[in-house]
């Protein structure tokens, strides 16, 4: 049983009114000197167990009455079969509201929201007092989402959820048709009852069926589960029929390492999502607030055009980067963001491993020239962001290890104990370590003190090498993590030639390396890894199997090599960078070190608020945890960081919602509803009240119990009257 | 002075601010019985004594249809008495007649329905006593036809104040056996007493061949036992006491208090006896005619 105002029951203890006030009046009695005693003795004597029980009687009526005034006051409302005895059936009618970023979409002047809330409104006003509801809503944040509570109805309609629906705006989230539903699971399965729900969507295809337009596995059982808690669910259409709109797909940079005075540019996909031709849409691109170029273009229907938008950053920092279109009937996919982190330059750390007399050159020879020169030109632009500095071997101790951001060990022989401990701290800092394996390499040395049974930095026991001097028995790599950042450009570029360098010397992993981390492997019989990824501390390792020159493959002289380090460093130089463009919602943490620590952080949103951030100590003791809790807005958020000394410097992140939420792709309610049998279409009608209620469902005992208090008011007037009329008859 | 404003100043509550019981009886009597035609306390006689023409109210045995036939006239015949009337009055003052829910106790009231009898009867060259009782007899004045005995009457029935219960019975023997000659004997008494031993007394002055005539005082409050909160009631004349709620035990105390009287109504109604009942709320002339017109009837 449920109240519809439980805190009216607080007032059961008027209850004990009439007992009280009998209790009172018969310790407030008066005094009075009385002659016929002999009659007032015999009267009570005579009458005095019949006039008891009448008392007992009228008091019980009495509190009986006030008890359930209150009770009935409070609108219990019960669950039971009996129902149809109890009193009038009532109707369990809930809305599910889809609040997502499509819904902002306008349809004539009012978006698809405000037509589904009125929609809902006159749903909800329809039903009678006494029938319950409830409002469940996807697609907002949670601290946005209304908490999902069976509701009375009013003589107002449910006057709570009435004002929630005032309250609903879009969203810049994707509708999660399996979420809501299954918090309508739970509603129906904890309430009780026949409940019907009502989803007013646009019923966006992308939300509800697969690319290839089937069922989605979590929404069919979520639908199941609702079914078997005995609930309808009726779909109402209610997106634009016609959309027209454009959508700023994707903002990203060319390159995911950007460095100042290093050209660069920005590449903007634009997708016409409506069936017409639109002409003129006038794209902007924009740095830091300032429009630095803009481009109108025609774009047909159902087609996607890119464009790029070349810039060269002259200053190292975090750069806010936007790209817009001109507002259309859906202005939440108009405009994307990026947090470009600039660097001034990437320091690059080459440890050659010494002289290969039959190539006359150095191990890191054709490194170096792959990773380009970072001098600035005459034009004022350099070519490349890495500023490479080769040290032999011999100097692995002495050299700098604070500066460079990667480090390379290109062909190292020995690798003592201390030198391993330097690239651990490296590690620990955050560093990006590439090694190359080779001839030289002293596998035993590595495996002491690098792999360390497994403990140690280096991903694999290094076994001994694998060479055909005689080239002539060579190995091909194939890609085992295409998506991977290192690999994700080469693998749609065959054209590079990754495919085409041929491998005749190799070391393989005497250890078994985990398959998670092996980025790349030989067409060997065996597999081998030879790319092979590993996190250390806050670092990361790259093993390649083979040589950074043309000692054990031809993987120098083909295009492939220069493409493979320009991916390659930059994952080594951003791979904990990488998530400052976040998804909607996705929290963002970063480590500070003591030298960062800031008194004052600030977040300033995009909408222009300041919200102050904490640090909290790391478990090493050494730095701090800075945690930003997800935002559900877009845009570029700013970290200020501010000293004591009144000093202040920057960090940002970017926030963007799914470009699809754009699609406006519908899917039709008939063919969901064929495609997931247990839903209901209706179409663009309210016409679930007019369904005939079936059997079980929930009562309200408003009108029972109240006629039962009037019955008890009545019962009580009539015996009193009747026990007076007994009394003068002197029954 | 109008039949209303002798009404007014003719109850209770008026005649409670006189403080004179012989004022109080002149008023009443003078100021509302005398216009009676006739005493009620007329002795029965067959001596023609002379005509008077007839006048609405009187007993149309009494008209002389002889005379009518020849006069076209209606005269009524009048009788000389032939013996005095000898009225012994004999008032409950037990602590029971202390009663009072307005101006008047009981016992005033009774007191005053006396003292108006007594000057009544005097009046009329009759002669009338008195007994003022509890359990025991308190005080008398013997029977006199004197007009100056009226001072005597007065001061007995006002002497004694109720402090002690009733014992009728015992009373109503004493008085029997002093009374030598036949009289009227006039109780006035709430009847709060074992009504058999009452009863009894009473039908033993009846075989004594006296006539009685009982008036019966009761408050207002007894008769219709209109309170409403929750009451302590104190018995008077050594009852307990009794916590009740009137509004719930009245419809069961009145239907007790008219089973009481009507059994003592039939009682008296079997043995001779006169009864009226003297609500102490209605005003003394219209129990006192009612009184004597009841008495008139039972003489004719």
């Amino acid at each position: 049983m449920t109240f519809a105002t439980p805190a009216l029951l607080g007032f059961l203890s008027l209850g004990l009114i009439p007992i009280v006030i009998y209790l009172i009046n018969r310790q407030r009695y008066r005094r009075r000197p009385w002659a016929a005693m002999e009659f007032l003795l015999r009267a009570m004597k005579r009458h005095q167990r019949r006039l008891r029980l009448e008392n007992l009687l009228l008091l019980l009526l009495r509190t009986l009455a006030i008890l359930l005034f209150v009770f009935a006051m409070a609108r219990p409302t019960i669950t039971t079969d009996a129902l149809p005895v109890l009193g009038r059936q009532i109707r369990q009618e809930a809305v599910i509201i889809d609040a997502s970023a499509s819904t902002a979409a306008r349809k004539t002047s009012r978006t698809t929201l405000e037509q589904a809330r009125d929609q809902v409104r006159q749903l909800l006003l329809g039903l009678e007092p006494g029938d319950r509801t409830a409002m469940l809503v996807g697609g907002l944040p949670p601290a946005e989402t209304p908490v999902v509570r069976a509701e009375l109805v009013g003589d107002a309609g449910p006057p709570e959820i009435l004002g929630d629906l005032e309250q609903l705006s879009s969203s810049w989230l994707s509708f999660e048709p399996e979420v809501v539903i299954s918090e309508a699971v739970a509603l129906a399965t904890g309430e009780g009852g026949a409940w019907t729900f009502h989803l007013f969507s646009d019923m966006q295809r992308a939300d509800w069926l697969t690319e290839d337009g089937s069922q989605i596995p979590a929404i069919r059982e979520a639908l199941e589960r609702l079914e078997a808690a005995g609930a309808d669910l009726v779909l109402h259409f209610v997106g634009p029929e016609r959309p027209r709109n454009v959508t700023l797909s994707s903002l990203r940079p060319s390159t995911g390492l950007i460095s100042a005075d290093v050209p660069i540019s920005f590449q903007v996909s634009i997708e016409n999502r409506g069936t017409e031709t639109v002409p003129g849409i006038e794209v902007e691109f924009l740095i830091d607030g300032a429009v630095q170029g803009s481009r109108r273009i025609v774009v047909d229907g159902g087609e996607s055009r890119s464009l790029s938008f070349p810039h060269i950053f002259r200053m190292p920092g975090v750069a806010r980067v936007e790209a817009r279109l001109r507002s259309d009937d859906l202005d939440r996919d108009d405009a994307r963001w990026f947090a470009a982190e600039v660097l001034e330059a990437v320091d690059v750390l080459v440890i050659d491993g010494g002289w290969d007399p039959v190539e006359e050159s150095s191990e890191s020879d054709w490194l170096v020239a792959a990773l380009g020169d970072d001098a600035v030109g005459p034009t004022g632009v350099r070519l490349s962001p890495y500023r490479v500095e080769v040290v032999p071997e011999d100097r692995f101790l002495s050299a700098d290890f604070q500066s460079p951001r990667v480090i390379v060990l290109a062909d190292v022989s020995t690798l003592g104990e201390a030198e391993s401990e330097k690239i651990e701290e490296f590690l620990q800092r955050g560093g990006g370590v590439m090694i190359f394996t080779g001839s030289r390499m002293s596998a035993e040395t590595w495996k002491r003190n690098g792999w360390r049974n497994g403990e140690g930095w280096f991903p694999w026991e290094p076994g001994p090498a694998i060479v055909d001097p005689r080239r002539q028995i060579f190995y091909h790599w194939q890609i085992d993590s295409p998506e991977h950042p290192v690999l994700s450009y080469l693998s749609g570029f065959p054209e590079a030639g990754l495919g085409d360098v041929a491998i005749h010397g190799f070391r393989r992993p005497l250890s078994k390396v985990d398959e998670a981390d092996v980025l790349m492997s030989l067409d060997d019989f065996e597999a081998t890894p030879v790319l092979v990824q590993k996190s250390h501390g806050q670092g990361i390792v790259l093993v390649m199997g083979t040589g950074a020159d043309r000692e054990w493959s031809n993987f120098p002289i083909t295009p492939a090599y220069v493409c493979f380090l320009h991916e390659s460093l930059p994952w080594l130089v951003m791979h904990d960078g990488g998530g400052r463009n976040l998804a909607l919602g996705q929290p963002w943490s970063r480590k500070i070190s003591s030298e960062e620590y800031a008194p004052r952080i600030n977040l300033l949103t995009p909408e222009g608020g300041a919200v102050p951030l904490a640090l909290s100590e790391s478990e090493d003791g050494m730095s701090f945890d800075l945690m930003v809790p997800g935002r559900w807005s877009p845009g570029v958020y700013e970290l200020r960081f501010e000293e004591d000394t009144g000093e202040t410097r920057s960090d940002a992140f970017s926030v963007n919602g799914r470009a699809s939420e754009g699609a406006l792709v519908f899917v039709d309610p008939e063919e969901l509803a064929t495609m997931y049998p247990s839903v209901m279409h209706r179409d663009d009608e309210i016409s679930g009240l007019d369904q005939e209620l079936s059997g079980i469902g929930s009562g309200d005992l408003w009108y029972p119990v109240f006629s039962t208090v009037l019955l008890l008011l009545i019962a009580e007037t009539g015996l009193a009257s009747f026990f007076g009329r007994a009394r003068r008859r002197g029954e | 002075m109008s039949s209303e404003e002798s009404k007014r100043l003719l109850d209770p509550a008026s005649l409670a601010k006189v403080s004179g019981l012989i004022v109080r009886a002149r008023m009443i009597v003078e100021g509302s019985i005398t216009g009676l035609h006739r005493s009620p306390f007329h002795g029965s006689s067959v001596e023609f004594a002379e005509h008077r023409e007839y006048v609405p109210g009187d007993d149309i045995r009494h008209v002389d249809w002889k005379v009518f036939g020849r006069s076209d006239r209606y005269y009524i015949k009048q009788y000389e008495e032939e013996t005095n009337l000898r009225v012994q009055l004999v008032l409950d003052a037990s602590e029971s007649m202390t009663y009072s829910s307005g101006a008047m106790s009981k016992l005033d009231y009774a007191r005053t329905l006396a003292a108006s009898l007594a000057y009544l009867i005097l009046g009329q060259q009759d002669a009338v006593g008195a007994i003022v009782f509890d359990d025991k007899i308190r005080a008398e004045a013997p029977i006199s036809q004197s007009r100056s005995h009226l001072q005597d009457l007065v001061r007995v029935l006002a002497q004694q104040s109720g402090q002690d219960a009733t014992d009728i019975g015992e009373v109503l023997e004493r008085v029997s056996d002093r009374l030598k000659r036949r009289c009227l004997i006039v109780l006035l008494t709430d009847l709060f007493d074992d009504q058999d031993r009452l009863v009894h007394g009473l039908r033993q002055l009846r075989h004594a061949g006296h006539d009685v005539l009982v008036l019966h005082i009761m408050d207002p409050d007894e008769l219709n036992f209109p309170f409403t909160r929750m009451t302590l009631f104190e018995g008077l004349e050594d009852h307990p006491e009794q916590l009740a709620d009137p509004e719930a035990v009245r419809e069961a105390y009145l239907v007790e208090i008219r089973e009481f009287m009507r059994s003592l109504r039939k009682d008296f109604r079997n043995s001779g006896i006169q009864y009226q009942l003297a609500d102490c709320s209605r005003s003394f002339d219209q129990v006192l005619r009612e009184a004597l017109v009841r008495r008139a009837g039972s003489t004719r």
